[in-house]
């Protein structure tokens, strides 16, 4: 035990607290659970909320046009994101998905790279207008590039198959000489299984993952919408558009959700007038891809099959976020790649 | 009563006697015990009426909750509650032992003092509550990576911090890692 771990031990004021549970524990317990339940408790919400919070920190990507696609002369609707978001659910229809056989699992993989520094987190009213960044002895700022690969290998049988993941990040690049010596903790591995059902990164359920979840949902676009809408006001009502991201984005992104159900989701999305198509979208994995802007992500759906395979912020001056230096005006401070297949075997599984 | 409903309450019935003494600690480490009391009471109420989450979730989750609503606590009553004064209450038995291991504790203390709220709280998360990197992330609600390196520089700054006590004349042994000090 080093002088920090006995110190810090020794100034505990609760070290020698009693783990006993007296009567009035008991009473407490029985007090709430006689406290009446309006509705069942829901699965699995934070994630998504983290997404939406998240994405708004960041709120680093605006669209900035519209798209020139090629729409193979299919003609719906009065707007480009119309009609790209149709030809999406047509092509959508007609592209298979891997299909995953008995002994086989389908693999989702996420990579994130980018930029970043670290941030504080400040007490109510105590943040500053701008984060500072902190400068190393070379004059340089802090910045570092990060990259994090997330694999969930889903089992034929997913309802009580073997579920693996697995986690891999390390920095890859620091822009100043003199930063956090991280080979204590990079790279940082961790791996942990889930027996049946879905699972995400800090094991809670989440239905996004879950097909059999899917198969509950309306097929018709409206009333797909409709539903998706109902969880994202599950806390609290939040603007339509802002909305928007938070019912389809985890289900576009899922990898898991059924092509009728996505199909479905575009083009309800197509009808909403405040869904974009950006004009910057990249070359990803070799793919073309069309870049759908919703609340404040930008997902990119490849062209030919709109299946997604990323997403991606690009800085936008306006948001008062600190510039990466070298970084052009257009060019992505994150990217996430994403790709799903079929693989007959996951770690630690044979 | 139906089947699941009788598995949710002997669910939570287990859950809340295995952790509540570990919540319990948690809140009592940074509030009077009154107001700690009131928030283990509301956290385990927020865990029944979320059950399936928090029986999932487990110790992290409750840990999580606990801190937001302690949060919510003092910002409504505009209690000035920080660990910091927590700590501070423990301070006279380190005055009152004259030994080096008292000198170690009050150096302790004023380095502890000196950190800003987040590196404070990621630190006693740690090494009071004795959570895995895993489980802070969870609390903090962000990645474990994140947390890692939160950890790492919050160890850093206090070892800065004990190697360069108030009055000394040495020069910080790492200057560039106060430069993002949190006004607290």
């Amino acid at each position: 035990m080093n002088t920090i771990t006995r110190t810090l031990a020794e100034l505990d004021p609760q070290a020698d607290a009693s783990t006993e549970i007296t009567a009035q524990d008991e009473d407490l317990l029985r007090a709430i659970m006689a406290t009446p339940i309006a509705q069942p408790a829901r699965k699995q919400r934070t994630h998504v909320r983290r997404t939406l919070i998240v994405a708004g920190a960041v709120a680093a990507t605006v669209a900035l046009g519209l798209t020139r696609i090629d729409l193979g002369g299919h003609e719906v609707g009065a707007s480009p994101a119309a009609a790209v978001l149709e030809r999406a659910a047509d092509v959508t229809i007609k592209t298979a998905d891997p299909v995953v056989g008995p002994g086989q699992y389908l693999r989702i993989t996420t990579v994130d790279e980018g930029w970043t520094f670290m941030r504080y987190f400040y007490p109510e009213g105590k943040a500053p207008d701008h984060d500072p960044i902190p400068i190393g002895d070379d004059g340089r700022p802090q910045f570092y590039k990060s990259r994090s690969v997330d694999r969930t290998y889903i089992p034929y049988d997913h309802d009580n198959g073997t579920w693996v993941f697995t986690k891999d990040s390390s920095i890859v690049q620091h822009m100043s000489t003199d930063h956090t010596p991280y080979a204590e903790h990079e790279p940082w591995h961790e791996d942990w299984t889930s027996k049946g059902g879905a699972s995400t990164n800090i094991q809670e359920y989440s239905k996004y993952l879950d097909a059999d979840w899917y198969t509950t949902l309306p097929r018709d676009p409206d009333d797909l919408l409709k539903e998706l809408l109902k969880d994202a006001h599950h806390y609290a009502p939040v603007e339509h558009y802002v909305a928007l991201e938070e019912a389809a984005a985890p289900v576009l992104t899922s990898g898991v959700a059924p092509a009728d159900i996505r199909a479905a989701l575009f083009r309800a999305l197509a009808k909403e007038p405040k869904v974009r198509i950006a004009h910057n979208a990249p070359v990803i994995d070799g793919r073309q891809t069309f870049a759908l802007h919703i609340g404040y992500t930008e997902l990119l759906f490849d062209r030919d099959t709109a299946q997604y395979v990323g997403r991606q912020s690009i800085p936008d001056p306006a948001d008062d976020e600190p510039a990466v230096p070298g970084l052009g005006a257009d060019e992505p401070v994150w990217v996430t790649t994403f790709h799903v297949d079929v693989v007959d075997s996951a770690p630690g599984q044979d | 009563m139906t089947a699941d409903e009788d598995e949710r309450r002997r669910a939570f019935e287990t859950l809340y006697r295995i952790t509540l003494p570990a919540i319990r600690s948690y809140t009592r480490r940074r509030a009077p015990d009154d107001l700690a009391d009131d928030v283990v009471a509301q956290t385990y109420l927020t865990a029944w009426r979320r059950c399936d989450e928090a029986v999932v979730g487990g110790l992290p989750w409750l840990y999580r909750t606990a801190r937001f609503t302690l949060a919510n606590h003092q910002r409504t009553e505009r209690r000035q509650l920080r660990v910091a004064q927590r700590v501070t209450s423990t301070t006279e038995i380190a005055e009152a032992d004259d030994t080096a291991a008292a000198d170690e504790r009050s150096l302790m203390l004023d380095a502890i003092q000196r950190l800003n709220n987040d590196e404070r709280e990621i630190l006693l998360l740690v090494y009071w509550e004795h959570l895995s990197v895993k489980a802070v992330a969870v609390v903090l609600d962000c990645r474990p990576g994140t947390a890692a390196v939160r950890l790492h520089r919050a160890r850093r700054k206090l070892r800065d911090a004990l190697s360069d006590p108030p009055g000394s004349q040495r020069s910080p042994a790492h200057p560039t890692t106060h430069t993002a000090e949190v006004p607290s």
